[in-house]
């Protein structure tokens, strides 16, 4: 079954690609503050017996426009390897800061927008971010939980079958290790968890019968 | 900075020019490997198994090479044909369109199931391993399979078939060929169109696994299209699929295709309970070939199938 194995699994790979995006961005930089980030990681899939993430990959970038807002941008690697070019903008602000500055609730509206080289049809998705983070300890460290909404604005599928999927949730639970020029970053997502997969194509691992699970990694260079 | 940057430019310039796609991974041919086609003596996977009233005598079972060209690259590829050859001037023929699995080894119960249609060698069935399956020479892309599937066309043409004795008959991606060739006539035109298990299209089946409405070609360059394909076909159709699929979705793949079918005859059996790969054992044998004999003999009534339409 190694092929069809093999096709499927990357059916799945680049669903998640084009659905999910890296890791988050959950706490705003200060003005002039800039970071370089490479993420890595994919959804849960069976393989040689073991459960196993697959690794999807991102650039991303992140500068403070001023204490107030940062902007952040991504460009999906592994869909441009399949000569579609999917890029990723947002502005991530606090909503809600504690006083000791430890604890904060932030926002990021956002967007994907993609282009394929084969045929140059377009692709918008709208989506936002609300982020829960808390940091701790000597370090600083980060632990933080997202709640993501997608939206799909194209009414129709192939042969004008009607969307039946126009929004696509994601929670996210994850965990940043602060170094000195280095953040190192771990999080798990729950993805489209409204939908049941029962009926897709693909075999997702996943407890349940809605959405898929995924693992992420995240490196950070800090450039300030 | 500098570092990171050039880095990261190189990362960038190194995947945009490699540009993959799904295309070459989806072909399933010889998962298990053959070096002779052994049919019913063959003991790896195959589709289900016949009770032994169903099997085929060896003086019927006639298996050979064809070649198949097109634009110039030819390639012998391997057919069976389950019958008298020298009826084939008179006999109806089913030309099987196997699926995306092995090779005929695989595929050989179910081309002698259909050779057990109306009572044992009634038809004469034809099928055969598309480039690259089994021990077809070459590889196989979405040209080739309409290119060998016309090839059978011109075998059986050269031995007398006429276009109103040949039924053609698609099982999940033998579907493409068998639409696409009675849409669009080549050698031969089929009489009548039987589909198992049809896709719609490339780009559902990247719909269906994303679960978005995103263009087929993100992923993959596959122009297959039954759903529009079949907007061509008036000859009478016949379609079954499982109502459990979850390779091919009925709901997705197969109501597109049917509800597209351009003619005025048409059956749809849809069967409660049954996967991809299972219908003949889900309907039952008798039940199955029932169907296809009636079909054929144009005397299908709807009470005849699971489901009316």
């Amino acid at each position: 079954m190694k092929n069809r194995i093999i096709f499927f699994t990357l059916l799945l790979f680049l669903a998640v690609q084009y659905a999910c995006g890296p890791v988050r961005k959950v706490v705003p930089l200060k003005k002039g503050e800039k970071e370089v980030s490479l993420s890595l990681g994919g959804p849960l899939i069976g393989f040689g017996g073991s459960t196993i993430p697959l690794p999807l990959s991102s650039l991303d970038y992140a500068q403070g426009l001023n204490d107030t807002y940062t902007l952040s941008g991504s460009l999906h690697t592994t869909a441009l390897a399949f000569g579609t070019v999917q890029l990723e903008g947002g502005l991530l602000r606090n909503l809600w800061l504690s006083e000791n500055k430890k604890t904060g609730i932030s926002a990021a509206p956002s967007f994907y927008f993609m282009i394929d080289v084969w045929e140059w049809h377009p692709k918008f998705y709208p989506w936002l971010d609300l982020n829960f983070y808390t940091h701790y300890g000597k370090r600083d460290n980060l632990i933080y939980l997202s709640y993501s909404s997608m939206f799909e604005l194209s009414k129709s599928m192939a042969f004008n079958e009607n969307v039946d999927n126009r929004y696509i949730p994601f929670l996210s639970l994850g965990h940043e290790w602060k170094l000195k020029k280095w953040n190192l970053k771990l999080e798990m997502k729950y993805i489209n968890f409204l939908r049941s997969h029962e009926k897709l194509t693909v075999d997702y691992k996943v407890p349940g019968k809605n959405g898929a699970m995924g693992v992420y990694l995240g490196i950070t260079r800090k450039l300030y | 900075m500098k570092k990171t940057a050039i880095i990261s430019l190189l990362t960038i310039v190194l995947l945009n020019t490699s540009c993959l796609r799904l295309d070459d991974l989806l072909h399933n041919n010889n998962i298990n490997p053959i070096t002779e086609y052994k049919l019913g003596d063959y003991e790896g996977e195959i589709a289900f198994t016949l009770p032994d009233s169903m099997k085929i005598e060896q003086d019927k079972i006639h298996l050979f090479q064809i070649l198949s060209d097109f634009d110039g690259v030819a390639k012998n590829i391997y057919a069976l044909y389950l019958g008298d050859t020298a009826r084939i001037a008179i006999d109806t023929v089913i030309l099987y369109c196997h699926g995306n699995w092995d090779h005929l080894d695989y595929y050989y119960p179910c081309i002698q199931l259909l050779a057990n249609a109306g009572g044992k060698h009634n038809y004469g069935v034809m099928s055969f391993d598309y480039r690259g399956y089994g021990l077809s020479e070459g590889y196989p892309t979405e040209s080739f399979l309409y290119a060998d599937t016309d090839a059978a066309m011109k075998w059986l043409k050269s031995k007398g078939l006429t276009n109103d004795r040949l039924v053609i008959y698609g099982f999940s991606m033998g579907t493409a060929p068998a639409t696409e060739l009675t849409a669009n006539t080549r050698s031969m035109t089929p009489s009548k169109l039987i589909l198992e298990a049809p896709f719609a299209s490339g780009e559902t089946l990247v719909q269906d696994a994303t679960g978005l409405a995103l263009p087929g070609s993100y992923i993959i360059d596959l122009k297959i299209d039954n759903a529009q394909e079949i907007q061509k076909v008036t000859q009478p159709f016949l379609w079954f699929h499982g109502t459990d699929d979850k390779k091919i979705r009925i709901e997705t793949h197969g109501e597109v295709v049917y509800k597209n079918y351009g003619g005025t005859v048409s059956y749809a059996c849809r069967v409660p309970g049954a996967g991809h790969s299972d219908i003949p054992v889900v309907l039952g044998y008798d039940h199955y070939l029932n169907i296809i004999d009636n079909f054929i003999k144009g005397n299908l009534t709807y009470s005849g199938l699971i489901t009316e339409d």
